[in-house]
């Protein structure tokens, strides 16, 4: 047999565009073996709670029944993978699911798509519990919230709209003071 | 020489990737891939090799003399303690 020639060794830190859906034998894997999997999450879809791209959240394996306010990862029918929070258990034992920045509710989600359970987020490099009491007065107060989330961020919208607008009005007198 | 606890390496997608898993995921962020020489090593380490013993499986699998299997070890061993993989 031929042996191979040696190239150098190399390691990266990251990786380049692996799909969840690929590592997802892994992550069963990981959480099936009793370990936790830690997730940098992308969209912004659960902001103001997660935002995408600077939070994490640590998955552990999902007990027999999840409940409200809990935050699972699931699997849709489409083979999409998404992270957002039980909203209500229906009477037939499914969820019904809606990101943090959403007001549409999922319907109709079974057990068997749930993949994993955030357990602590890590959110702006700090780490918090799940069970942690003012994470969960947050959570709480968010979904009873729902019904006016919409209204609640057309508001911060144009609020914030107005204070862009208002930033550059000021920049553009001072900037002429200067002159 | 020892890798820490809480890694595990996979063939992902055509690529090996050693996934943090467990207490490991607090302090290491993120994932790491290697080629292919790289998850060879890894896989000794695993196994309990010493840095002597990676060089000769990699004399055994490899066409290569003994001082470049040496320098390869070597360095692949430093990136590892740079990046805190190693207890």
């Amino acid at each position: 047999m031929s042996k191979q020639a040696l190239q150098d060794a190399k390691l990266e830190y990251g990786h380049k565009n692996i799909q969840l859906s690929e590592m997802y034998p892994v992550i069963q894997e990981v959480l099936q073996g009793g370990g936790t999997f830690r997730l940098t999450i992308t969209g912004c879809s659960m902001w103001p709670t997660i935002l995408g791209g600077r939070d994490q959240v640590t998955l552990s394996q999902p007990p027999q029944r999840l409940q409200k306010y809990d935050l699972p990862l699931y699997r849709r029918k489409s083979g999409q993978f998404v992270l957002h929070r039980i909203v209500a258990v229906e009477e037939d034992g499914t969820y019904i699911c809606c990101g943090d920045h959403q007001w549409q509710l999922e319907k109709g989600l079974r057990q068997e798509q749930m993949v994993g359970l955030a357990t602590t987020l890590v959110r702006k490099g700090k780490t918090i519990d799940v069970t942690d009491r003012r994470y969960c007065r947050w959570v709480h107060f968010w979904v009873w919230m729902l019904p006016c989330r919409h209204a609640i961020f057309s508001v911060y919208r144009f609020f914030s709209r107005i204070g862009e607008l208002a930033r550059a009005a000021l920049r553009k007198v001072f900037f002429k003071k200067k002159k | 020489m020892k890798l820490k606890d809480g890694f595990v390496l996979r063939n992902i997608a055509g690529s090996n990737i050693v996934v943090p898993t467990g207490d490991r995921c607090l302090d290491f962020n993120g994932m790491i891939t290697l080629n292919d020489t790289g998850a060879f090593i890894w896989k000794c380490l695993e196994e309990g090799k010493d840095e002597a013993q990676t060089v000769e499986a990699i004399l055994s699998e490899y066409d290569v003399d003994q001082a470049r299997a040496e320098e390869c070890v070597k360095n692949f061993v430093a990136q590892l303690q740079e990046g805190g993989c190693l207890e």
